[in-house]
């Protein structure tokens, strides 16, 4: 990749705004100045940037705590209820501004369906295999920011990237590969970039950078990355949203044992996998006028 | 060293005839060093009597340096900054630093903001001395061979920081405007958004955070607390705030082996009378709690420390 792009990249990830179809709640919940931690946790988790730039707050720009944050709960106890809403209305504001340019190769509904999806799924897995409860939600932001690094492309490089996205569909390739050859640097690694940038490290910087090859995860965070891993393709073989990757391939045995799972656990839970997509995205609609 | 309060109000400057003995200035305290190094830790409305302390006596022996801590960027801890007459003043040299929020804005932007054109007739760049600043994080250094800081993020609606100050022998610390972390998670199974992992994590985090509090004041020679509410105040109303109750401050005071404990920042409302109350309550209850004699009192402008 040349020298321009790349500082294109840079200059998008610096002033990445807040999905536009999450941009009306967030605005609508931080507005109001009864907000509470709970309806503040509520829509922050439904955005992959908003969460992202929380946990940047609370782990690179102030604290010099031994272990990272990775909870939103922990976040917003710790600064405090009006940093966050002031945190999430500034991003909320900076996709009001470019909401014309939003997504133009990557359809953003189905990119947040696809998000949620895949947060959702990882937690279920981590349920099902004995993750302590303070734990899962670890799983969720796993699943909810790791295609993160789809963002700058899409919003970059438009053109090409729809390109990408029409070859893998034609069958010529993963759209990782595809990516790599009309961009010339693939979504896992324009997330490490992002992930870099605002200090996500950790399980989460793993999920983001290792989801389509869980073996180079570390062991501390294996399980975390193969059940995000897992989810991903589950959601793309089921059409959960979509997120570029039409042809999934099947998941390989030996992940899925050596997470503790199997594919009818995923079928069983397909239902309340898709209904609480459902309930997030009628959640988002917004009820008031702005 | 040496501790001199210079500003002791929260909020907004109150002068008038209730408010004499315990001084009507926002906050501003003056820490001297042995060897006469000057710290100040932040720049309310008192900043501007110390000022012209500084530059009546000090300045006779040659140029200003000095170190100027803020706690947090609202106004009455930066209000005084543009009548400190030090800053008007060439060779002085004047370091400031303090958290900022969220944002693009850095330390040097907000400060310059209210020296401008709709705020105040001189513009920053006009000012003669030699004023650098720099964002702090949450860290511990030393700020001289002899001189080591540490600041703590505490519970309050903007990024605010305490500071703890070892020199001399002594620790130093300032924990405002601060109100116990607490579980904004909490709730009971019958309501409609309760989430028990959400509660569960709550409770540890804020726990966790508290403790972090704790050790940071942890036997303090003398600690300035946030004091600005009673404990019924407090519950009644002003949860949030970022202020904390007398009574848990006293208590916590105690708990970390606190030598001395100036409760601090009060309310705008409150008059000399109030506070000399209040301050009898304080005192016989911590008579009543320990042993080991806790000296706690209501800090007031002029009130000189030596540590």
């Amino acid at each position: 990749m040349d020298e321009s792009s790349l500082v294109r990249l840079n200059r998008y990830i610096d002033s990445m705004p807040a999905l536009s179809i999450t941009i009306s709640k967030i605005l609508e919940v931080a507005k109001n100045p009864a907000v509470t931690a709970k309806d503040l946790n509520k829509v922050i988790s439904l955005d992959p940037v908003l969460v992202g730039k929380v946990l940047r707050l609370v782990n690179s720009a102030y604290y010099g705590l031994a272990n990272k944050v990775t909870s939103l709960v922990t976040a917003i106890i710790m600064l405090g209820i009006n940093t966050i809403k002031n945190l999430a209305l500034s991003t909320a504001v900076l996709g009001n501004m470019r909401k014309k340019q939003s997504f133009k190769s990557l359809n953003v509904d189905g990119f947040w369906r696809h998000s949620i999806g895949v947060g959702v799924t990882a937690r279920q897995i981590a349920g099902k295999i004995g993750i302590p409860s303070n734990i899962r939600e670890e799983y969720f932001i796993g699943g909810l920011l790791h295609d993160m690094g789809k963002i700058p492309l899409s919003e970059t490089f438009d053109e090409n990237y729809l390109k990408a996205i029409q070859l893998s569909d034609l069958g010529k390739g993963q759209l990782l590969d595809m990516e790599n050859e009309t961009i010339g640097i693939t979504h896992c690694e324009v997330g490490r970039m992002i992930a870099e940038k605002w200090n996500i490290t950790g399980g989460t910087y793993e999920c983001i950078r290792f989801h389509h090859d869980p073996n180079q995860a570390s062991e501390q965070h294996y399980k975390l990355v193969a059940a995000v891993y897992i989810a991903n393709i589950f959601c793309n073989q089921n059409q959960v949203g979509f997120s570029g990757d039409r042809h999934a391939k099947k998941i390989e045995d030996y992940i899925l044992s050596s997470v503790g799972i199997t594919e009818e656990y995923l079928d069983d839970v397909f239902e309340s996998i898709s209904s609480e997509i459902e309930k997030a995205s009628v959640f988002l609609q917004v009820s008031t006028a702005q | 060293m040496k501790v001199r309060f210079w500003g002791v109000r929260g909020s907004i400057p109150t002068p008038g005839p209730d408010t004499v003995k315990y001084g009507g200035n926002t906050t501003c305290i003056e820490v001297r060093l042995n060897d006469g190094r000057i710290i100040i830790i932040d720049a309310g409305s008192g900043i501007r009597e110390l000022g012209n302390k500084l530059v009546a006596e000090d300045m006779k022996k040659g140029p200003l340096s000095i170190d100027l801590f803020i706690s947090h960027t609202h106004w009455d801890h930066i209000n005084g900054f543009p009548f400190f007459t030090p800053i008007f003043i060439p060779k002085n040299k004047i370091r400031v630093r303090g958290p900022v929020n969220i944002g693009d804005e850095s330390l040097k932007d907000i400060f310059e903001l209210q020296m401008s054109y709709n705020y105040f007739p001189l513009r920053a760049a006009e000012l003669a001395a030699t004023i650098t600043y720099e964002t702090l994080k949450e860290t511990s250094f030393q700020l001289y061979d002899d001189v080591k800081i540490t600041t703590r993020i505490l519970n309050h609606p903007i990024i605010d920081f305490g500071y703890r100050i070892e020199a001399d022998g002594a620790v130093f610390v300032t924990a405002y405007d601060h109100e116990p972390f607490r579980n904004l998670f909490d709730g009971s199974p019958e309501d409609d958004d309760y989430d028990e992992t959400a509660k569960l994590e709550g409770e540890k985090a804020a726990s966790l955070n508290n403790r972090r509090v704790h050790g940071f004041i942890h036997r303090a020679d003398l600690l300035v607390h946030d004091a600005q509410y009673t404990n019924k105040e407090y519950v009644s109303s002003k949860k949030g705030w970022g202020h904390s109750p007398m009574e848990h401050v006293l208590a916590g005071g105690i708990k970390a082996g606190v030598k001395r404990l100036a409760l601090f920042h009060h309310d705008p409302t409150r008059k000399d009378t109030e506070l000399d109350q209040i301050e009898r309550a304080v005192k016989n209850r911590a008579a009543k709690v320990t042993s080991r004699g806790i000296d706690a009192f209501f800090a007031r402008e002029g009130l000189e420390i030596e540590l």
